[in-house]
C-alpha cells in the first residue's frame, strides 16, 4: 500500500508513507523482512556495543558509561521486582530488562530519520512496526509465564481452568487475549505513530512534526515499560504463592 | 488480507496508489511467517549475549559493592563497641578507684578522730592525776605546818605561862 503527494499540478513527490510493504529475503524455506531485520541487528549491535563498552573496566565506585548502566540495570530490576517480587525476581531480570531495552531501543530507532538510507523494497523503520517482531515479543512472552507457572506449580497450574465452567471460558480466553493484546498493543502504537509522522511529513516537512516526534520519543519509552512490567506482572501471577488464597 | 489498505487513504484524504502488485508479493501488514521465527532468535540471542556482557557483570558489580559496605560497616560498628566497652570499662574502673578513694579517706578520718580521743582522753587523765597529785601534796603540806604550828603553840604557851609565874613569884 503506498500513500502518496501526488496533488498540486506537477511538482515532484517529495514524500510517500509506504505501509505494508517488505524488503522480502528468502532464507532457505523461510522468506523473511529484510528491512525489520536490518533494524533488529542495528538494535542489537546498539544495544550489545554499549553495554559491552561500558562493562569492561567495571569498578567498585562506578564513572561514566559504568554508572550509566548500573542505574538502568537498577530501573529493570525494579521493574521485575516490583512485579515479580524480592523472592525470585534476579532470574527474571533479563527477560524483563532485554524486552525493555529492544522495544525501548527500537521504538526509539524508528524516530531517526531512516528515510535517508534507501533500500530496494519497502523503507526501513522501527523493528516495533513489523507485526511479526511484535507478536515474537509476545509469544516469548507467553512462553516464559507458562514455564515459570509449571515450575512453580507443575501442572496445578492449570487446575483453575478446571474449578468452573464459566470461568475456565474467561481464562481460555484470557490465555488467547494477553498474548494478542501484548503484541497489538505495541505494533499498532508504533504503527501509528510512524504513519502520522510520516503524513505530517508529506504535508509540512519543516518544524511541524517536530513536537509530535518528541511526544513519540516518549511514548515510545512507555510502550517499552508497558510491554515489559505487564511480562513482569504475568511472571509475577505466575510464580507466587497461591496458598494465602485457598 | 486482514487489513482494508485504502483506510488510511481515505481517512487522511490523500490520493492513494495502491501498489497491487507489490501487494501480492509482500503481503501487507499481517505477513507472518520466517520473520517471526528469526524475530524469536534474535531476540533470544540479544538475551543471552546482554546477560552475558550486561546483567551478569552489572549485578556481580553491585553485589560485590554491596557486600563490601556490609563487611565495612560490620567492621566500624564492631570497632565502635569495642571502644564502646573499653569506655565502659574505663568508667566502671573509675568509680571503683573513686569508691576506695573515698573509703580510704573515710577510714583515715575515723583513725585520727580515734587517735584524737585517745590522746585527749590520755591528756585528760594525766591533768587529773597532776591535780590529784598536787592536791594530796598540798594536804601533807597543809597537815605539816598545821602539826609544826600546835608544837611551836604548845612551846610559846609553855613560855608565856612559865613568864607570867615567874613574874607573880617575885612581886610577892
Amino acid at each position: 500500500m503506498e500513500l502518496a503527494l501526488a496533488t498540486l499540478g506537477n511538482q515532484p513527490l517529495i514524500a510517500a508513507v509506504e505501509v505494508g510493504k517488505h524488503l522480502t529475503w528468502q532464507l532457505g524455506p523461510l522468506s523473511v523482512h529484510g528491512q525489520t531485520m536490518i533494524t533488529t541487528w542495528v538494535v542489537m549491535l546498539l544495544l550489545i556495543g554499549l553495554t559491552f563498552i561500558g562493562t569492561r573496566k567495571l569498578q567498585r565506585v562506578p564513572s561514566g558509561l559504568q554508572n550509566f548502566l548500573e542505574y538502568a540495570y537498577d530501573l529493570l530490576a525494579s521493574i521485575a521486582r516490583n512485579q515479580i517480587g524480592e523472592k525470585q525476581y534476579r532470574s527474571w531480570v533479563p527477560l524483563i530488562g532485554t524486552i525493555f531495552l529492544f522495544v525501548l531501543f527500537a521504538n526509539w530507532l524508528g524516530q531517526l530519520p531512516l528515510r535517508l538510507f534507501h533500500i530496494p523494497e519497502g523503507e526501513l523503520a522501527s523493528p516495533t512496526n513489523d507485526i511479526n517482531t511484535t507478536v515474537a515479543l509476545s509469544l516469548i512472552a507467553l512462553v516464559s509465564y507458562i514455564y515459570a507457572g509449571l515450575r512453580k506449580s507443575g501442572f496445578g497450574y492449570f487446575k483453575h481452568y478446571f474449578e468452573s465452567p464459566i470461568l475456565a471460558a474467561v481464562w481460555v480466553l484470557e490465555f488467547f487475549t494477553r498474548p494478542l493484546s501484548l503484541s497489538i498493543r505495541l505494533f499498532g502504537n508504533i504503527l501509528a505513530e510512524e504513519l502520522v509522522v510520516a503524513v505530517l511529513i508529506l504535508l509540512v516537512p519543516i518544524l511541524v512534526p517536530v513536537p509530535l516526534m518528541i511526544l513519540f520519543l516518549l511514548t515510545g519509552a512507555i510502550q517499552a515499560l508497558v510491554f515489559s512490567t505487564l511480562t513482569a506482572s504475568y511472571v509475577g501471577e505466575a510464580v507466587e504463592d497461591h496458598d494465602d488464597h485457598h | 488480507m486482514l487489513f482494508d489498505p485504502g483506510w488510511a487513504a481515505h481517512l487522511l484524504l490523500l490520493a492513494a496508489e495502491e501498489a497491487a502488485a507489490a501487494e501480492a508479493e509482500s503481503g501487507g501488514l499481517f505477513d507472518f511467517g520466517g520473520t517471526l521465527v528469526l524475530q524469536i532468535v534474535n531476540f533470544l540471542l540479544l538475551m543471552t549475549i546482554l546477560s552475558a556482557v550486561f546483567y551478569g557483570p552489572i549485578s556481580r558489580v553491585i553485589e560485590e559493592r554491596s557486600e563490601y559496605i556490609r563487611s565495612n560497616a560490620g567492621s566500624a560498628q564492631r570497632r565502635f563497641d569495642e571502644a564502646k566497652a573499653l569506655a565502659d570499662q574505663y568508667e566502671q574502673e573509675l568509680r571503683t578507684t573513686r569508691l576506695e578513694a573515698q573509703q580510704v579517706i573515710a577510714a583515715a578520718e575515723a583513725e585520727a578522730q580515734k587517735i584524737r580521743a585517745q590522746q585527749l582522753a590520755e591528756a585528760q587523765r594525766e591533768a587529773q592525776e597532776r591535780i590529784a597529785q598536787a592536791q594530796a601534796d598540798l594536804d601533807k603540806q597543809k597537815q605539816a605546818a598545821l602539826a609544826s604550828l600546835s608544837g611551836e603553840v604548845e612551846a610559846i604557851s609553855r613560855t608565856l605561862s612559865e613568864k607570867l609565874l615567874s613574874d607573880s613569884a617575885r612581886r610577892f
